[in-house]
């Protein structure tokens, strides 16, 4: 994965979109063996039927979270563990690990974050009917990918 | 907001292995904020108390020397009423609510490591997270141990729980 990048401080971070689009391409090239492509937001809103997110701590607070509807994580769990990762189970840790990476690759590409920002466990909520809410009161920043047609919302909201 | 209460600050568990002899720490931090920040005490709930229905789950992660994540599960009205507890009788919005568990989470969880003898320091804490909904599944990556306490706050249960990786 590509290293390093000129965005030092937190006053850059409205500037931080395309390192964490970046971020989300190398992972998903590697991990799940396929190309993602950034998407217009605005026609691409994903059904959240799964939510990923893993949090930051240190130097950067805040949280990453990656959304997507059911078949989607599903895919991304059969691609990355076989064709028989169908159960409930495996499609979140698949989600959840991919959401753990995404972040570690980000805030390696941060210039002098990597050692001093620390990633919490990832979780993975699932269901038909949630909301999710943070508590982060600073910037947010999304990007939409499209992982074979479909949505995927990466999500990184932080403490101002 | 403060009755003149401090949260005790060390306990004798200086080098526990991983999650050995916690609960007792987590349920000394969860009584602690309960009392300082809604004024009630809580009692700890019997095994054979009703499940805590999933409306409201806040989440704190832990990041460093301690690496995992404490959630607090409670019922909407429960929720409901904890704002109320703590912001006034004119906290009634969802999303009151949704600060005042999430708040209450953070709480628990700083509490729990600032006694921890040598964690506080290097452990930090991750911005607090709530989900709510009526039809939700929780899915922690965490390997290791993992502790609950169960409390009644107004008769209702309140799940506390610290899940730590390997």
């Amino acid at each position: 994965m590509t290293t390093d990048t000129s965005l030092v401080t937190r006053s850059h971070e409205e500037n931080w979109l395309p390192i964490i689009e970046l971020a989300v391409e190398e992972v998903f090239e590697m991990m799940v063996g396929c190309r993602v492509k950034v998407a217009a937001q605005s026609e691409n809103k994903p059904n959240e039927e799964f939510t990923a997110m893993v949090g930051l701590a240190g130097a950067l607070c805040g949280i990453l979270a990656v959304c997507c509807d059911a078949k989607t994580a599903g895919e991304i769990a059969k691609r990355m563990l076989g064709d028989t990762a169908d159960s409930q189970e495996q499609v979140a840790d698949a989600l959840g690990e991919i959401c753990n990476m995404i972040a570690g690759n980000f805030k390696n590409k941060l210039s002098g974050s990597g050692d001093r920002c620390m990633l919490s466990v990832p979780t993975v909520i699932s269901g038909g009917e949630y909301s999710f809410h943070s508590l982060a009161d600073g910037t947010c920043l999304e990007t939409v990918l499209l992982f074979e047609g479909a949505p995927i919302a990466v999500r990184l909201q932080l403490e101002s | 907001m403060c009755c003149g209460k401090t949260m005790t600050p060390v306990t004798a568990f200086a080098k526990p292995s991983r999650g050995q002899n916690w609960l007792p720490l987590l349920e000394r931090a969860t009584q602690e904020v309960f009392e300082i920040m809604l004024g009630c005490q809580v009692t700890r709930a019997e095994p054979s108390e009703p499940k805590v229905p999933g409306g409201f789950t806040a989440i704190v992660g832990l990041a460093g020397a301690l690496c995992g994540v404490v959630t607090v599960c409670c019922g909407a009205k429960t929720a409901g009423q904890i704002a109320k507890a703590m912001l006034g009788d004119t906290a009634d919005s969802a999303g009151q609510a949704v600060d005042a568990l999430g708040e209450m989470c953070n709480m628990i969880a700083g509490n729990f490591k600032n006694k921890l003898t040598g964690t506080d320091e290097r452990c930090m804490l991750s911005v607090p997270s709530v989900i709510s909904g009526g039809e939700y599944r929780f899915h922690s990556l965490a390997q290791g141990n993992s502790m609950e306490t169960v409390v009644l706050f107004e008769d209702a249960p309140v799940s506390i729980r610290l899940q730590l990786q390997n």
